[in-house]
């Protein structure tokens, strides 16, 4: 039997049972990596991608949890959505943020793991992102295939949002209220009526008291100052930029995540397929429209795995994107043993 | 009710199974027989539904991996038929234990389904089978497998570079083929061009249920199908419409109804 694995369950913060391979290696560390599932494949993802990573992970040192969010896999719960371009776009917009929350928290709490790495492919790379833009407890993102758009015929944006964002999203409309444009847009029914409503009802933010994010635990390459919003607290509503306005399908929480991200110093990989139009998307609609913040390049770094599809399917890519994510670990989230934990 | 992730053993490789356990286990015992592939996973969640209304009844259900799928150990490439079937009797001896029950009805969905009439026809302790969508004709079926690398390399080369000829010669020379990321070795392409009604026994003591699943109310027939059911012998064969959940469609599939009212329907007459 593969060393140190262990199927484990635990509660998220509705109750819902959430399951989920608990794998270590034989000497303790204060660092976990924490594998998202990538849409409806649950926590093994397609071709076992996930207990590839695991495996490889593992030998390396990295103790490595991948769950399955709720109404996924063999968790509790249900999804309700009818077609799965829309799940994928509830899942876009932050649909399983709150079960990596619990997940993370559930880690600290039961198995002594200070920081975490988010990683996963496709729905679970833009989970990472999303998850990680208020946590000070993560030490980095890898994600694979990553989406920043929105799939679906009738995807609510702000089902998922918090009242931060919601107020965000607010101050955007009021900043655009006398633009003759953006009531244009309002009579022709371009605008997301859903989503100007309930900004518009959402109830004012107390004051947040940020915590102070760690320095940053490596930055080799950093010239610049990181500039953007403010400091994230350990969970919750944060100050946040404004959304991106939304012209096309671009997902509007991608690049105020991503900046936050950046100004948080978190570490992030980002594998991209070189035959994906996630790739393409990325490259179009994100890096092209200038979105990058200031710092960007210093902390995010980018792969692309030439001629490879978004799964990954052939073992090559497999084994370039281990490889490449390994070293990547190394020099950027080396892993420490818990204090008082002596060796294997 | 409770349901508990866990490895149990299957020679000397550890098997990931959830036991579906009822508040009042005065019920039967079921094992399920997944699909093969990404199969497997779009079908995952129709299987883990109709587990939990099993078990609501007062049933005990056990879903389990194969070996080299999933969660459970073992290499994929490597595997055949045989160790399916090892795999599968090391479930039902799993679930006979923890239950007491002597006997088990089995489930299975596609490969699965296909599994568990091979295995039922030489196990005396299975008492009947549920057959959702099986694959009748496995040289078919590899062929298929193949089309997906072809597919794939299409995709992402903008031609075949492998023919099927040159994938199964490389097979054969120990090269397994890649098929949607699963590695299929050339035993188990060898095995599944015996399952065919006819080559292989098939007939079963008990009752089956076999249900065809389609999008049409009356398809066209199906002679391999009837052939199939016929080498079972006390066979039921139903046609349900369902979108053919078991691969990438349009529809979310939590769950399956008219799979699960027919298969429901069938268990309350027995």
């Amino acid at each position: 039997m593969t060393t140190g694995r262990h199927a484990v369950e635990l509660r998220n913060r509705d109750g819902i049972r959430l399951v989920g391979i608990w794998q270590r290696p034989p000497r303790p560390v204060d660092t976990a990596i924490v594998l998202l599932s990538p849409g409806v494949k649950m926590r093994v993802a397609p071709h076992r991608l996930y207990v590839k990573m695991s495996d490889a992970f593992v030998a390396r040192g990295y103790p490595v949890f991948r769950f399955d969010f709720t109404g996924l896999g063999d968790s509790d719960g249900a999804v309700g959505e009818r077609l799965l371009a829309d799940f994928y776009g509830s899942v876009a917009l932050g649909r399983y943020v709150a079960d990596t929350h619990d997940a993370i928290d559930w880690l600290k709490r039961e198995h002594g793991i200070r920081r975490v790495v988010l990683g996963g492919l496709c729905g679970g790379a833009i989970t990472a992102v999303l998850a990680a833009q208020s946590r000070s407890d993560v030490a980095g993102i890898l994600g694979v295939g990553l989406p920043i758009t929105v799939d679906g015929s009738n995807v609510d944006r702000t089902r998922f949002m918090s009242i931060g964002q919601l107020q965000d999203l607010r101050a955007g409309y009021v900043r655009r209220a006398l633009d003759p444009k953006s009531w244009l847009r309002l009579l022709t029914l371009q605008t997301d009526v859903k989503a100007l409503i309930r900004s518009l009802l959402v109830r004012r933010r107390s004051s947040p008291a940020p915590t102070p994010v760690p320095a940053p635990a490596a930055a080799p390459s950093a010239t610049t100052t990181p500039t953007g919003p403010g400091p994230a607290s350990a969970e919750g509503p944060d100050p946040a930029p404004a959304p991106t306005p939304v012209e096309d399908n671009t997902n509007p929480l991608f690049a105020p995540a991503m900046a936050r991200l950046v100004a948080m110093s978190t570490p992030t990989m980002l594998f991209f397929s070189e035959v994906d139009r996630l790739y393409w998307e990325f490259e179009e609609k994100y890096l092209q429209r200038g979105q990058k913040p200031v710092g960007y390049d210093a902390f995010v770094e980018t792969h692309v795995l030439a001629g490879a599809n978004h799964v990954l399917t052939f073992d090559a890519w497999q084994r370039e994107m281990l490889e490449h994510a390994a070293g990547w670990l190394t020099r950027r989230v080396p892993i420490a043993q818990p204090a008082g934990v002596g060796g294997a | 009710m409770g349901e508990r992730p866990q490895f149990f053993p299957s020679g000397n490789v550890q098997l990931f199974g959830v036991l579906h356990e009822p508040v009042d286990g005065t019920g039967e015992a079921f094992v399920f027989c997944h699909p093969f592939g990404e199969e497997k996973l779009w079908t995952h969640r129709v299987l883990v539904q109709f587990a939990r209304r099993l078990a609501i009844l007062g049933h005990t259900v056990l879903r389990y991996d194969a070996r080299g799928t999933g969660d459970s150990d073992g290499d994929l490439a490597s595997g055949s038929i045989a160790d399916d079937l090892a795999d599968l009797r090391a479930a039902i001896d799993f679930v006979r234990q923890r239950t007491g029950q002597a006997r088990v009805t089995l489930l299975g969905l596609r490969l699965g389904a296909t599994l568990a009439a091979l295995g039922s026809a030489s196990w005396p302790d299975v008492a009947r089978q549920i057959l959702w969508a099986p694959i009748v004709n496995g040289e078919r079926y590899a062929q298929e497998l193949l089309r997906i690398n072809l597919a794939t390399q299409l995709a992402v080369h903008r031609e075949v570079r492998e023919d099927r000829q040159a994938l199964v010669t490389a097979m054969r020379a120990g090269t397994p083929v890649n098929v949607d990321g699963y590695l299929l070795g050339a035993t188990r392409y060898d095995d599944l061009q015996q399952v065919q009604p006819g080559r292989q026994p098939l007939a079963f003591a008990g009752p089956s249920l076999v249900l065809r699943v389609e999008r049409m109310a009356t398809p066209p027939p199906q002679p391999e199908l009837t052939a199939f059911v016929d080498a079972l012998g006390a066979a039921t064969l139903q046609v349900v419409r369902e979108e053919p959940f078991w691969k990438e469609i349009a529809e979310l599939y939590e769950e399956a109804p008219q799979v699960y009212e027919a298969t429901m329907t069938w268990l309350e007459e027995r």
